[in-house]
């Protein structure tokens, strides 16, 4: 008796589980419906996820001017650390924006998280390098043989170091590589746990202040064609239900590439403070990534049109390719699996 | 007899849960990125086990994790014990350090572990410390209420047989504690075993732990399923290795 309850409470336990997530389905599908019904709907609420990045989605976060857009949504900026905690929350439906690295938005869209790129916020140029300490004996990318080297996995900067290590004939397994969090890096250099790293800004100035010096930068790795930057990502419940909303979003973004790009002053003034860096620091930042306007992002070097896809679609394609030869991520999509990821039709 | 009928709805209700994980993945009940195929998980542990995962073999990865679980719980044995008797005994000690201990046991790890970092390197060294602290609470505590349960009559009855303070801690504190101080040891184990994932967070390239945060990195979550069933099988030899060590040391349990 007892024997048969147990196991008719473990399949009912089950049921329900699977019925949740067949429902949950069925919710996605309702607002698919709704959302080809009422284009002009505008969202209540907008939840972006960003990160300490010294690009114009931060100067829309410190000017205000998505709130002022939407007065009647609730904006609400959560930060972020790293890439794949970006993926796992819009996953789960907990954001709606996010600005993401190169990398993990190429394995979201590789793996068909429920996201598409609506814009390429930037490319990264000298804002991430491997940066080593002066005593460290490293010379050159080929002297980091057996180096004891930190860098955030997954991100941009570890596909930069990677692809750098196989310009010179090496891999990751030729470095003593750590994974380890932007602000941990710099513990650990303190403590000479390590010889360099590959990192981002404001860690990269703090190294270089700290003795450090630069062997190469993400700008020279991408000249083989290894190019990093920041998508801007869009959830799918979100673009379906809102597409002008993206828009207004897109625009709001081209107006602070205006300002981001011809008064720096003001911009590195007001950026500056979400940094944790000072004016100086942050207009030196600035002039490290390429930040890219509206009418960049139809460029065929970036996303392109509809009708003439850019190439953004093939280095998401390379990106994943290379992920598949270092055994980070199992099989890559098609050139034309990732040109679907990419919001080309908000810019017809 | 009765035990056996239990065992057998154990081992159908695992069954039954992997069954519909099977049936599950051939329906396509399932977004396969989130819950994998049985098969792609069953792959990917083959592929793992073949080629290693990022450098290391699978063996490697659950020894790194043990032999910091190990280390830990040493460390944590020979301090937590006599400290925990010690302060069993003396209340003046107990005082002394009850505050401190604590304050930090309420702390979650990962508050504290930039800190052990900072100290102590991102050699394995913090992350041994790590589990050590987590380690520690429980088995301290067990101790000192082991000492604090001992009948008043048995202590006073081997004084008035003559025993000297030596002999009265070897032969009548410390057995009678020690039922009590391998429960807490079991009971830390498994607090220390939960903190291993935290302790391979940062500036690991191996463990058990390390594996599965790194994997899901990538959204591998074929290697996360099979890693956290590694995981899972680990914890419960360990505990049925300490149950067994448990039945060895205190033969006496439950036939006084």
């Amino acid at each position: 008796m007892k024997k048969l309850s147990v196991i008719i409470l473990v399949i009912a336990m089950l049921v329900t589980f699977a019925g949740c997530s067949s429902s949950s389905k069925d919710n996605d599908a309702n607002a698919k419906d709704s959302g080809d019904k009422s284009a002009a709907a505008t969202p209540t609420e907008i939840r972006l996820g960003y990160w300490e990045s010294p690009n114009e989605e931060l100067l829309v976060k410190q000017t205000g001017a998505l709130e002022e857009a939407f007065p009647d949504a609730e904006v609400t900026w959560i930060e972020f650390q790293s890439g794949p905690d970006i993926l796992a929350a819009i996953q789960g439906g907990s954001i709606d924006f996010s600005t993401i690295g190169t990398p993990p938005g190429t394995i979201g869209i590789a793996n068909g998280l429920p996201y598409k790129i609506f814009y390429l916020h930037d490319v990264i140029a000298e804002s991430e390098g491997l940066i080593v300490k002066a005593d460290s004996g490293i010379e050159s990318v080929a002297d980091v043989k057996g180096k004891r080297i930190a860098t955030v996995f997954a991100s941009t900067s570890h596909f930069s170091l990677s692809n750098a290590l196989k310009l010179d004939g090496l891999t990751d397994a030729d470095v003593q590589l750590y994974d380890m969090k932007a602000p941990d890096i710099f513990a650990a250099w303190e403590r000479g746990d390590i010889d360099g790293a590959y990192v981002w800004e404001p860690i990269k100035t703090k190294l270089l202040d700290a003795g450090g010096k630069q062997i190469i930068s993400s700008g020279e790795v991408a000249e083989s064609g290894a190019i990093t930057g920041e998508f801007g990502i869009v959830s799918d419940a979100f673009s379906e239900k809102y597409p002008d909303a993206v828009k207004t979003y897109i625009d709001i973004l081209d107006e602070a590439t205006d300002a981001y790009k011809n008064d720096q002053e003001n911009t590195a003034k007001l950026i500056a403070p979400g940094l944790g860096i000072t004016e100086e620091e942050a207009l030196i930042s600035m002039n490290e990534i390429i930040v890219l306007s509206k009418a960049d992002q139809t460029d065929p070097t970036y996303l392109g049109t509809t009708a003439e896809p850019g190439n953004l679609a093939q280095l998401m394609k390379d990106t994943a390719d290379f992920l598949v030869e270092q055994k980070s991520i199992k099989s890559a999509p098609s050139v034309e699996e990732f040109q679907k990821g990419i919001l080309t039709q908000l810019y017809d | 007899m009765k035990k056996n009928k239990y065992k057998i709805i154990s081992a159908i209700s695992v069954c039954t849960v992997l069954l519909l994980w099977t049936i599950g993945s051939i329906f396509k009940w399932f977004n396969p990125v989130f819950i994998p195929p049985v098969k792609d998980v069953i792959d990917a542990f083959l592929e793992v086990w073949e080629n290693g995962y990022k450098g290391y073999s699978l063996p490697f990865h659950i020894f790194s994790s043990m032999k910091r679980l190990f280390f830990a719980i040493l460390l944590a044995f020979v301090t937590a014990v006599p400290i925990g008797l010690l302060a069993g005994i003396s209340k003046v000690f107990l005082a002394i350090i009850d505050p401190f201990i604590e304050f930090y046991r309420a702390l979650p790890p990962l508050a504290y572990y930039i800190l052990l970092i900072l100290w102590l390197g991102i050699e394995d060294l913090s992350k041994i410390i790590l589990l050590f602290l987590s380690a520690f609470a429980p088995l301290f505590i067990a101790t000192v209420f082991a000492v604090k349960k001992i009948p008043e009559a048995r202590l006073n009855g081997a004084k008035s047989l003559g025993a000297g303070p030596i002999p009265l801690f070897f032969l009548v504190i410390f057995p009678s504690c020690l039922p009590d101080i391998l429960t807490g040891l079991r009971t830390s184990v498994g607090v220390c075993y939960a903190t291993l994932v935290a302790a391979e967070m940062v500036a690991a390239v191996s463990g058990i732990g390390w594996l599965v945060l790194d994997s899901s990195k990538y959204l591998r979550f074929d290697i996360v399923y099979f890693g956290i069933i590694i995981i899972g099988i680990l914890a419960i030899i360990i505990d049925s290795f300490i149950r067994l060590l448990i039945k060895k040391a205190t033969p006496w349990i439950g036939k006084e």
